[in-house]
């Protein structure tokens, strides 16, 4: 186990080397200054989620493509051969990489729940350690569970398509094709049916709505965490199956 | 000239890989929602002789980001730029070659939207003049031709830079996708500077005329001119550039 997690901080460490995710921070934390400067003079109502939600926009899109750049890179740079051939588990490897997302996805969280609560706090000059803090622990459970399930989606799409752009794409698209179709289906559909529920609520959905609102319910965290599980555990069935 | 022909064929056969048949079933599956839903939902469409509207049209935006970035992408992620760019022809000469292979190809889609919209029509019980059939034709693919060829330039532009599929596929998706939904949201919302600079923005220009099927002339003049300019761009660093 301390090896999974050692492998795990060196790939978080190594991540944080490259300028791609410094970049995707920086523009996130860049563009929701800039709404805040924008914001209007005379809002009407403000409270500690008031800039929440525009740090999410692009956070959203990093917690998608990165479980990508994680797994699927190993396969483009062929170097998957030796790390799933290597003296450790096939499950150990995936465990220290879904590990290792899981600690950006906690870094993130932090950095969008303390950026929103901290303009928020210099908007109305009220600083104080619980202003600042305001509900950073219900976030980082938010994005545990976000990452987790992520992660496992992009691990089965990975371990099929052997090929990172592949599975940059499907996972882009079935966020996009469920948002848009749920879009659609919700004009027309009574909210209170079970249908309209579900819909709303499904796994997808929930990843959008935990990181643009972060108001996952009790029931959304269970669903997001239990198709999470099911997805990793079939992911790990698909690598240990699989010739590589 | 048969060279030119040969490896043009060549480039129109390459494409036709697995990601192709993929792609064509999901176009064929949201081309016939999109449309059964439009139909009951009796919600307006831009032309009404277009086939690929709303999650069609989104899925052939998507898949033409993947297009212009893997054109020469992939070369450099397969490691056979060196042979292809090595040949007895210039670097230029294939990349044009190549891009036109590419633009007749996208072109195509242009006509089997207007093909899909004219049988959905048939089964409605519309009927259109040849001039009215000819002319949306023309103007839709035209569309798609001036669509194609700015995301191709900045695919072009991105390899040239980076070298890889990847980083230029994420480039063209945040361009062409993510900044227009936040292009929207600033249009629509803000009265400002910035709504100036986003109306004004090639990306911008080019995703709202594409998600309406319609360009102006001033539209068509500034993207083909915006195209030539980073196309140019692109072409002038991959020649200087050492291959990888």
């Amino acid at each position: 186990m301390n090896s999974t997690i050692r492998i795990s901080i060196l790939e978080v460490k190594q991540l944080f080397k490259r300028y791609g995710i410094w970049s995707s921070l920086f523009i996130a934390v860049l563009y929701t200054i800039l709404i805040y400067l924008k914001r209007p003079l005379n809002p009407s109502t403000s409270d500690l989620e008031t800039y929440y939600n525009h740090f999410g926009d692009i956070s959203y899109y990093l917690i998608l493509i990165m479980p990508s750049f994680i797994m699927s890179r190993e396969f483009s740079l062929k170097t998957s051969t030796i790390i799933f051939t290597g003296s450790f588990s096939r499950i150990n490897i995936v465990l220290s990489k879904l590990l290792s997302l899981l600690l950006i996805g906690c870094i993130v969280g932090t950095i969008h729940r303390l950026l929103a609560n901290l303009l928020w706090i210099l908007e109305h000059n009220e600083f104080t350690l619980i202003n600042l803090t305001h509900d950073i622990f219900t976030n980082l459970i938010n994005y545990l569970l976000i990452s987790f399930f992520v992660s496992s989606l992009s691990f089965i799409i990975g371990f099929i398509t052997f090929s990172q752009i592949a599975t940059i794409i499907s996972i882009i698209f079935m966020f996009s094709f469920e948002s848009m179709i749920r879009g659609i289906i919700l004009i027309k559909l009574d909210p209170t049916t079970k249908f309209a529920l579900w819909v709303k609520e499904n796994p997808l959905a929930l990843v959008y709505k935990g990181m643009q609102y972060n108001n996952l319910s009790v029931s959304n965290n269970i669903c997001l965490a239990l198709t999470g599980l099911v997805l990793f555990l079939v992911s790990l069935i698909i690598i240990n199956k699989r010739e590589i | 000239m048969t060279g030119i022909f040969s490896i043009s064929r060549m480039e129109i056969k390459k494409i036709f890989d697995t990601s192709t048949y993929v792609f064509l079933i999901i176009l064929c599956i949201a081309t016939i929602i999109d449309n059964v839903l439009y139909y009951h939902m009796n919600l307006n469409k831009s032309i009404e002789l277009s086939g690929n509207i709303g999650i069609s049209l989104f899925i052939l935006q998507i898949y033409f980001i993947y297009l212009g970035s893997n054109m020469i992408g992939s070369e450099f992620s397969f490691g056979t730029s060196k042979m292809v760019f090595s040949s007895v022809y210039s670097r230029s000469q294939i990349i044009h070659i190549k891009s036109i292979s590419f633009l007749f190809y996208t072109s195509l889609y242009g006509i089997f939207n207007i093909l899909i919209g004219l049988t959905v029509q048939f089964f409605i019980g519309k009927h259109f003049s040849s001039m009215e059939i000819l002319s949306t034709l023309f103007s839709v693919w035209i569309v798609y031709i001036v669509y194609f060829s700015s995301i191709l330039s900045v695919g072009i532009f991105t390899i040239s830079i980076t070298f890889n599929r990847v980083y230029s596929l994420i480039i063209g998706y945040v361009l062409y996708i993510f900044l227009y939904s936040i292009g929207i949201q600033i249009v629509e919302r803000d009265e400002s500077w910035m709504k100036t600079i986003m109306e004004n923005t090639p990306f911008f220009i080019a995703s709202d005329g594409f998600s309406t099927l319609y360009y102006n002339i001033n539209d068509i003049v500034y993207l083909s001119f915006f195209s030539v300019v980073i196309y140019i761009i692109g072409l002038y660093i991959i020649k200087k550039r050492d291959l990888k």
